[in-house]
């Protein structure tokens, strides 16, 4: 059974190469580029993991996985944080607003699609 | 004797020239080569309006009848420019320093900006000056029907009423024109007073030639025309003392409240300088004016027929000798009189007018305020235009109204006796601290009714205005009010008699309505400040009004002087603070020195109640003043050295304060800074090792999908690239050496070229560009390129940031002190007031939502770019969305096209 | 403004200064003064011959020398008390290029 992914990245280029590598995997991928909708987006869709850049038009990715963990649809939803900001109070912010996992950019494909793997309890 | 169609030829030709000299002094005033413009000399000319028709043709009728009594006229006038240092002087600074623009302005700013004095005064003016005018109109009239009845018959003896009308509505055009161009800061027409310059020249050349020819031409000399005096019938005129007397006074008088003469002496004053000159200068000029009246006078009763009109000597002496070009010259010497006199009288009555009774009355409609009201600016000016032709008007009908008589000719003196009524509170406002606003009010009504009584409406002569028998027995047979022989006073001259108790009443008023009355703080602080005009020129400070946005200030100053006086005030007030930009710190200086800018324009009245408005929201309240007036009595005793001290001081806080809230913004910023390239640097690198792990994988990847992806590195690439080269570029700017070359170029083809280079940003929105190539078609010489790179990256922004639904920006090249700059404004929502001294900083990007844009980095490199060339960028607030500056580097330059 | 420099540059001169300030203002008392000098005439010669023209010369003499005295006083005053307060009038214009 494949897994379904939600994308929300600004970036289309970067978007388009995490696209292309979950999909060749073998995952159902959908794409979002707004902040200030991904909330609504997730909701729609009920996506198994979600993959979230940080710096997004219009809202933060921050204040969406704040939003998120405060519905009890997507609690415990899995959310991998995206940052090209690469500092270590990004990081503890997002752990500490309950991200699923960290990953700075730029990223190794392999890396993501493991902890991606991980993250939905996927051998 | 020529045609009559000469005449009127070499008078349009004479009218066509005034305009020309008007036309070209204002245009080279405007390019701001005043020069020999406002030299004291021309100032001392400008004086010369007052002597009007009346003195030109008036003073020879005037000595036929009544000997030399005529010289006292302007016997008070001379002795006033000669004892200048009494009072005028300190007319003359008054009215520089609290911008006064009429003397109804001086009136109600000395009294607390009281808004009903300076209409007070308005309508005592414009009902003394109305016949004054009329008398103009009927001089111009009756000289050219002396040449009509002289002349043959070819010009059909037109009624004169025809003559009267196309003379007043010549003059109100050649007074909107020249008078209402432009609302000037400070209320200055240098055409008006050039072509009035020029007037005076006219008048006296014509006087002197005149008699020049009587004494010369007509007598054998000198000698001759002392017996000739001494023989003539003038010569056996009684010489009453107490009208000698009167004379002196009131003339004296009323060259300093005539609302023209005020015009001229301290509103058009440029230079408290040319006062010295002129005080003796303008005397002389009076004594050449007057040397050959009596002459004249005698001459012409002793040539010309019994009966001839004396008020027309000048004009028929000549003519009956045959010397037609000498009296085409009196002609249009008297001309001259009349028209300089009518043009400086509309324009000094249209600005009381308009400041003292159409804006208040305006103001209170609009209860909102100005702020929100529409261009303030272009009701001003109409209303003065409006006011001009509604004063040439009200002339025109009094000269119809009153027949045309010789009852005019009398209206001379009549007419200053009524200003005069203003020189109570004038000399008491400007020596006598104790003088208030209820004794100032009262005193003019007093004097105003008065006259009214004793002068004004007896003068149309009985059963006009007063019945015959209530001048002849008083009101109701009351005898002691009779009109023109007041409480018994009927042995005196009638002048003697007006003048007396007018004054009398007045001043009394005056004084006691001052002594009983208790002034406002807001009188206290004026009254201060004029009567210590010389040792306290800083007016009140210290105390704050509740808070006004400059940005809000700025706009409405925009409104009422213009987008380019506003700004180069606003900046200059921000530099005086040690502050960049055009934003200075509204401090109640500030307030003050804007609010006196203003009332250049509007009036003291207005612009007090204007500012009040925009810093309160309301008119100030009682706490507010008693505020003002604590804290001016306490720095009036400040020493002179103590109070520049504490401006240096007052100064360095500010440029301290802005370098602190600069450091803190900047520290800020240098966090974000790092944050910021980060993000920028790991961005591409991410699509790129992304995408080149993809490949790297090689397996099931078609052609095409190679193709696409290496190219979405090579564009990463690039990105990176581009990025690091703009890093380097401002790094290189910033401290490194930078040759730059210079070219020359027409300034149009460096904006094309940035206009097309820019097209592609953004394209898809649609996006107007507004431009003015002819103004655009002005030679540069600079490095073309850097100036091209610093105009796309303004464009770029523009069309990238602008979030009108209907984006525009529009580029203009504007004169900038004598130099060239370019503005682009946008018509988006701009950028906040906090944010405008950050936007030149590196990473400034102000949000994040357009991250594909440039990193941040275009406007520091605009700006160093500029610096380098010898120009700058600024941001121009106020102007409805994001405003920039781009001012050239000065060199000379000139027209391509 | 207080301008103390000024103040200071010009102390020597100060005496002469306000000598000429008193004259300038005494000059048009002396004036009204002599012009109002006619009116008496008139009472003391009563049984006179007219001599308006020779009363005429004697105005036009005071006027003019009048106008000499207040002339050399006001060329004496010139470098001295004026000093103008430059405000913000002095601001440079800008102005649309036509």
């Amino acid at each position: 059974m494949s897994h379904h992914v939600l994308l929300i990245e600004d970036e289309p280029n970067i978007m388009e190469a995490i696209r292309f590598f979950l999909s060749r995997d073998g995952w159902k991928v959908s794409c979002h580029s707004d902040g200030a909708t991904a909330v609504s987006e997730v909701n729609r869709i009920t996506p198994d993991v979600v993959v979230l850049d940080v710096m997004l038009p219009n809202r933060s990715g921050f204040d969406v996985l704040k939003e998120l963990r405060a519905a009890p649809d997507t609690r415990d939803l899995p959310v991998l944080m995206l940052t090209a900001k690469g500092q270590t109070k990004d990081r503890e912010r997002a752990e500490q607003l309950g991200s699923s996992g960290f990953m700075t950019k730029p990223f190794s494909n392999a890396e993501v699609l493991e902890k991606l793997r991980s993250m939905v309890g996927h051998a | 004797m020529f045609a009559f169609d000469i005449l009127i030829e070499v008078c349009i030709g004479y009218v066509v020239l005034l305009f020309l000299v008007a036309y070209v002094a204002d245009r080279r005033a405007r390019q701001g080569k005043i020069g020999w413009l406002r030299s004291p000399l021309v100032y001392t000319l400008s004086l010369s309006i007052y002597c009007t028709a009346w003195t030109f043709y008036g003073a020879v009728g005037y000595a036929a009848r009544s000997g030399i009594e005529f010289l006292c006229i302007y016997l008070g006038p001379s002795l006033v420019m000669i004892g200048w240092w009494w009072g005028l002087r300190k007319l003359v600074r008054i009215g520089r320093m609290q911008r006064i623009t009429s003397i109804a302005d001086l009136i109600s700013s000395r009294y607390g900006k009281s808004a009903m004095l300076g209409g007070l005064v308005t309508l005592l003016a414009v009902i003394a000056t109305t016949p004054y005018i009329a008398l103009q109109l009927q001089s111009v009239t009756l000289s050219f029907g002396v040449f009509a009845a002289a002349s043959p018959s070819d010009w059909p003896v037109q009624s004169q009423h025809a003559t009267a009308i196309w003379v007043a509505v010549g003059l109100a055009v050649f007074t909107i024109v020249f008078g209402t161009r432009n609302l000037d800061a400070n209320e200055r027409h240098h055409g008006v007073v050039m072509a009035i310059a020029v007037e005076a020249l006219v008048k006296l050349a014509a006087l002197l030639a005149v008699g020049a020819f009587v004494v010369w031409g007509i007598a054998d000399g000198p000698r001759e025309i002392i017996q000739r005096i001494n023989e003539s019938p003038i010569a056996m005129a009684p010489n009453q003392s107490s009208r000698w007397l009167a004379l002196i006074f009131l003339s004296g008088a009323a060259f300093l409240c005539l609302p023209r003469m005020f015009q001229v002496l301290v509103v058009e004053n440029d230079d408290e300088h040319h006062l010295s000159t002129a005080s003796w200068a303008f005397p002389l000029y009076l004594a050449l004016l007057n040397l050959f009246v009596l002459p004249i006078a005698a001459m012409g009763l002793a040539v010309l027929p019994q009966g001839s009109n004396p008020d027309l000597f000048v004009l028929t002496l000549p003519l009956s000798q045959g010397q037609n070009s000498l009296a085409m010259l009196v002609f249009l010497g008297g001309f001259s009189s009349a028209t300089s006199m009518v043009i400086v009288a509309s324009i000094a009555l249209s600005t009381m007018v308009s400041n003292h009774v159409v804006m208040p009355l305006w103001l209170s409609i609009r209860r909102q305020g100005a702020t929100v009201s529409g261009d303030v600016r272009e009701v001003v000016l109409m209303s003065r235009r409006l006011s001009i032709s509604a004063v040439l008007g009200l002339g025109y009908v009094y000269y119809r109204f009153s027949g045309g008589g010789e009852a005019l000719a009398s209206i001379g003196l009549v007419s200053f006796a009524g200003v005069v009524q203003v020189l109570p509170a004038l000399v008491g406002g400007v020596f006598w601290r104790g003088a208030t606003r209820v004794g100032a009010a009262l005193g003019v009504s007093v004097g105003f009714v008065v006259w009214l009584y004793v002068m004004f409406l007896p003068s149309f002569g009985p059963d006009v205005l007063l019945s015959a028998r209530m001048m002849l027995e008083g009101p109701l047979g009351i005898g002691w009010l009779r009109p023109q022989a007041l409480f018994g006073l009927h042995d005196v001259d009638p002048l003697v008699h007006a003048l007396l108790w007018s004054m009398a009443f007045n001043t009394t008023a005056f004084c006691i309505g001052s002594l009983l009355s208790f002034p406002n703080p807001l009188e206290r602080v004026q009254g201060a400040q004029f009567v210590n005009v010389f040792d306290y020129t800083a007016s009140h400070r210290g105390w704050s009004r509740s808070n006004v946005d400059a940005e809000d200030l700025l706009i409405m100053a925009q409104r009422i002087l213009g987008p380019s006086e506003a700004q180069a005030l606003f900046q200059a007030a921000a530099d005086a603070q040690g502050k960049q930009g055009y934003l200075p710190e509204i401090t109640p200086d500030f307030i003050d020195s804007f609010e006196r800018v203003l009332a250049g324009s509007v009036g003291a009245a207005t612009a007090h109640a204007m500012i009040g408005q925009m810093t309160s929201g309301s008119a100030l309240s009682v706490e507010d003043l008693m505020a003002v007036a604590d804290e001016t009595a306490q720095i009036m005793e400040y020493s002179s050295q103590l109070e520049a001290q504490s401006q240096e001081l007052s100064r360095t806080a500010g440029q301290l304060r802005d370098a602190n809230e600069k450091l803190t913004a900047l520290s800020v910023q240098k966090d974000a800074f790092l944050s910021q390239i980060s993000h920028e640097l790991r961005t591409p690198m991410t699509s790129i090792r992304a995408f080149s792990e993809i490949l790297m994988l090689g397996d099931a990847l078609d052609a095409e999908e190679k193709a696409k992806y290496s190219k979405i590195i090579h564009d990463e690439a690039l990105r990176l690239t581009r990025l690091l080269d703009a890093l380097l570029d401002l790094n290189v700017l910033e401290h490194g050496h930078v040759t730059i070359e210079q070219e020359r170029a027409v300034l149009r083809d460096v904006i094309d070229r940035a206009v097309f280079a820019t097209s592609a940003v953004s394209a898809d929105r649609v996006f107007t560009i507004d431009r003015n190539e002819a103004r655009e078609a002005v030679q540069i010489y600079t490095d073309l390129d850097r100036l091209s790179q610093v105009f796309i990256n303004l464009i770029a922004n523009a069309r990238k940031y602008c979030d009108a639904p209907r984006p525009r920006l529009t580029i203009r090249v504007v004169r900038v002190d004598g130099g060239l700059a370019v503005d682009f404004v946008d018509n988006g929502s701009g950028i906040p007031a906090e944010s405008q001294s950050l936007i030149f900083e590196k990473f400034s990007r102000l949000s994040d939502q357009s991250a594909a844009g440039g990193a941040g980095l275009g406007l520091a490199i605009s700006r160093e770019i500029m610096t380098k060339l010898g120009g700058s960028v600024t941001y121009l607030p106020g102007q409805g969305g994001a405003a920039f500056r781009v001012i050239l580097p000065k060199l000379p330059m000139e027209r391509a096209a | 403004m207080p301008d103390d420099t000024k103040q200071l540059f010009l102390a020597r001169d100060t005496f002469m200064r306000r000598r000429v300030i008193d004259a300038s203002r005494l000059l048009p008392l002396l004036g009204l003064f002599l012009f109002l000098i006619p009116l008496l005439w008139d009472d003391v010669g009563s049984g006179r011959e007219a001599f308006l023209a020779e009363k005429l010369l004697y105005m036009f003499a005071v006027w003019f020398s009048l106008v000499a005295v207040a002339a050399v006083l006001a060329f004496k005053l010139r470098p001295g008390d004026l000093n103008v307060p430059r405000g913000l009038e002095e601001v440079d214009r800008e102005a649309e290029i036509d």
